[in-house]
């Protein structure tokens, strides 16, 4: 038997789930924007020796020790280098020491001295007393890594010693 | 001209509107998630003091879980929130370690240590709190900046 008035086939009403789709993103959003902040954080790990162990070992390849210097008016990198001569075994260590200004000039001298020595990674970093912190952070993301990859990430923060570093005149020979 | 044919309990041209009106609502909130999650961390805000500022670092390592906070700003000097003394205990006077945090750290639990220090405090301070830590006998010591890449 023929109806009079044919229903068309319909689907289910879909607004109740959007709806409750809806109502819950606009629960996340403050939810997110409240619990959470813009900014990211990064942590910049510092090696600190423990008060009163004995120092690391130093370490075993060419690049024995490295350090930088930064005052006023520039940098003074400090490398102790041993030769590979298989000649040399025993003999002192060579101590290599550059200056310059500029942060590019630092990064260019870190990256020949890590070609030397691919596995050092510690640096010993010496800011003067007045560089604020934010400066302080630049050097380390400077010394840690360049464009063409890592250099020294295990950065060791120490005060200088009290004569001040003497003001850039080029490299000097070891 | 064909007539118009009513049906009962049909919806009307209004609510089919308004589903069809819904769907890019949701995929707009849910892209607005989706950019939040990805772009906000999961830290909460960092509020010290009014006017506090961490430094700017090029990192994008994610800080680790630490044991205890200590903060730095231009008033106070702060250990997981609590004041321990005025900033000047570690921005004035020589080197040395800052007494009152050492006396606070010594009672306080070891582990991972937190700095976070204004990106305005000069050098002297901060080294004057990582001596106070190594000698309350912290050795894992982690300085928080914000990431450049997130602003």
């Amino acid at each position: 038997m023929s109806r009079l008035f044919a229903a068309e086939a319909e689907g289910p009403d879909a607004r109740p789930a959007l709806f409750a789709v809806v109502s819950l993103m606009l629960l996340l959003l403050p939810a997110l924007l409240m619990t959470t902040a813009g900014d990211g954080l990064t942590g910049l790990g510092l090696a600190v020796p423990p008060g009163g162990a004995a120092p690391p070992l130093p370490h075993a390849g060419p690049l024995r020790a490295l350090s930088v210097e930064v005052g006023p008016e520039g940098w003074a990198l400090r490398a102790e280098v041993r030769s590979t001569d298989a000649h040399s075994l025993g003999a002192p260590s060579a101590l290599r020491e550059e200056r310059g200004a500029g942060l590019g000039p630092l990064q260019r001298a870190l990256r020949r001295l890590k070609a030397l020595d691919p596995a050092q990674t510690r640096l010993s970093l010496r800011p003067d007393p007045d560089r604020p912190a934010q400066a302080v952070v630049a050097l380390i993301d400077a010394v840690s890594a360049d464009l063409e990859g890592e250099l020294f990430p295990e950065v060791v923060l120490e005060a200088q010693p009290s004569d001040p570093p003497a003001a850039p005149v080029g490299e000097a020979a070891p | 001209m064909r007539p118009r044919r009513l049906r009962l309990g049909a919806p009307t041209v209004g609510a089919a509107l308004g589903a069809a009106a819904l769907a890019p609502l949701v995929d707009l909130l849910t892209l607005l998630v989706v950019a939040l999650l990805r772009g906000q961390s999961a830290d909460p805000p960092v509020v010290v003091e009014p006017g506090f500022a961490l430094p700017l670092s090029r990192q994008e390592r994610a800080p680790g879980r630490p044991a205890l906070t200590v903060d730095l700003g231009q008033n106070g000097l702060y250990l997981d929130g609590w004041r321990v003394g005025a900033a000047a205990a570690a921005l004035e006077g020589g080197g040395g370690r800052v007494e009152p945090l050492y006396a606070a750290l010594l009672r306080a639990p070891k582990g991972p240590l937190r700095l976070r220090v204004d990106a305005r405090v000069p050098f002297a301070a901060l080294d004057r709190l990582l001596l106070t830590a190594r000698e309350a006998g912290y050795a894992e010591v982690e300085l928080v900046a914000t990431k450049a890449s997130s602003l």
